[in-house]
């Protein structure tokens, strides 16, 4: 079959269709693409939304995990050095810096490696600079 | 036949694209989660390994500490008496407290003898919790039951569910109400809607392992810095104990035998010497049962 024959065949089928009917399809069509943008834009913001949370919460895992990590390592640099100061306690058989090395030692554990944490928190929350 | 993608698209305006577009979005979004829960569900592993290292350590440091009871008690029952003066002049640490928490660490010690594998809720407890001796101990803690949990081989720390009890309280991040607010659609179609809502759970559940991996990584870190110290403080007080009682009882039994003889016969027991030798291993006493007794878990959960 010709094409010039196909479109008049369209013709012949158009002139069947009520126009009314005709232009309530091309409506709807109209209808649901628009309906499709305003959904494409919502969904583009909404996947902005997801990224921005993604990476808050990947930054502030990032940010209190290098905190921790740095005063963690602080602690331990100090309880090597009160671990020296036992040895050499030991080694020249000298009770005081004993105790001295044991009181230090103590003193470090017992004090909360987390004892800022809110502090550290609020100071995260307000988004301000933060020097390790 | 069916219709193919391409087709899908053009009759319902890139609706179906959409579609499939969110549902890969999602899986993606998945596997990130199980990447992070396999990395929580492993640093829960090496935590349970610390605090059973911890258990260990500390009923090694309760035994050496133990073999100091005989001399507490010679000495308690000299600060009775009142014709040793020289007693009342030395700052001795508070003896009974010592007595206690060996006697409670003895009590551990022979129920972990009695534990085939791994450790108990109750050993977890006395490990973690510290505080005044192990009823109080048990009773603080007990109030946080939710946030210990037994994990693998049956040690305790923070199951997944418990995240918000081990989660160290002002690191909590961002509420879930909000984060599902944002994933609220007015216009998009039921499908999208839906995974647009599995993704907003996803995100959830992701930032609640962040936070329990963050949890209990520091607490690992804080069991093993403890422990470390128990550790090292329990050989060097062994060691000076041996030196300090070759030092009072030089002809072991005999040495005994004599003090108390001198005792009957109204004399002190210790010497000035003794007690000289005595005081400092009594005060490394003390800095161990400190150690030994170290509060790493507070009444609510978090790590101290």
């Amino acid at each position: 079959m010709s094409a010039v024959s196909k479109i008049g065949k369209l013709g012949d089928l158009a002139k069947k269709i009520p126009v009314p009917d005709v232009l309530k399809f091309f409506n709807n069509l109209v209808d649901a693409y628009k309906e499709g943008q305003v959904t494409e834009r919502e969904i583009a913001k909404i996947n902005a939304n997801k990224e921005v949370m993604l990476a808050e919460i990947s930054g502030k895992y990032e940010t209190y995990r290098l905190v921790f990590n740095r005063i963690f390592d602080e602690r331990k640099e100090v309880i090597d050095r009160f671990f020296d100061v036992i040895d050499k306690g030991v080694a020249s058989n000298d009770k005081k810096i004993i105790l001295g090395g044991l009181e230090g030692l103590s003193r470090i554990v017992s004090a909360s490696p987390f004892a800022n944490t809110e502090q550290l928190s609020r100071l995260l929350e307000s988004g301000k600079a933060l020097e390790i | 036949m069916p219709l193919s993608d391409a087709a899908k698209d053009i009759l319902t305006f890139g609706a179906h694209s959409r579609v499939e577009d969110k549902r890969a979005e999602l899986f993606d979004l998945q596997q990130k989660l199980d990447e992070a829960l396999t990395e929580r569900d492993a640093a829960i592993t090496q935590a349970n390994q610390a605090i059973e290292q911890l258990i260990a350590v500390k009923a090694q440091a309760i035994a050496t500490l133990g073999g100091i009871r005989s001399i507490s008690k010679q000495l308690r029952a000299a600060e009775r008496n009142p014709s040793e003066n020289s007693i009342a002049t030395l700052p001795l640490p508070n003896l009974s407290r010592l007595e206690t928490l060996i006697s409670d660490g003895e009590v551990m010690a022979h129920a972990r003898a009695g534990v085939a594998t791994g450790a108990s809720l109750a050993m977890g407890t006395w490990a973690l919790g510290g505080g005044a001796g192990l009823a109080g101990a048990g009773a603080a803690l007990g109030a946080s039951a939710a946030g210990l949990t037994t994990v693998g081989g049956g040690a305790l720390v923070a199951g997944g569910a418990a995240a918000g009890a081990l989660a160290l309280g002002s690191l909590v991040l961002l509420p879930a109400a909000a984060i599902l607010a944002i994933f609220s659609h007015n216009n998009a179609d039921k499908k999208i809607s839906q995974i647009e809502t599995e993704i907003g759970k996803a995100l959830i559940a992701f930032e609640e392992s962040r936070g329990v991996l963050l949890s209990v990584n520091n607490l690992g870190r804080r069991v093993r810095e403890v422990n470390e110290a128990i550790a090292k403080a329990s050989l060097v007080f062994e060691n000076e104990k041996q030196k300090c009682l070759r030092r009072i009882y030089p002809f072991g039994v005999l040495s005994r035998a004599l003090k108390s003889i001198r005792r009957f016969f109204g004399g002190n027991y210790f010497s000035k010497r003794d007690l000289d030798t005595l005081l400092p291993l009594l005060n490394m006493a003390r800095i161990l049962a400190d150690l030994i007794d170290q509060k790493i878990l507070d009444e609510k959960g978090n790590v101290v």
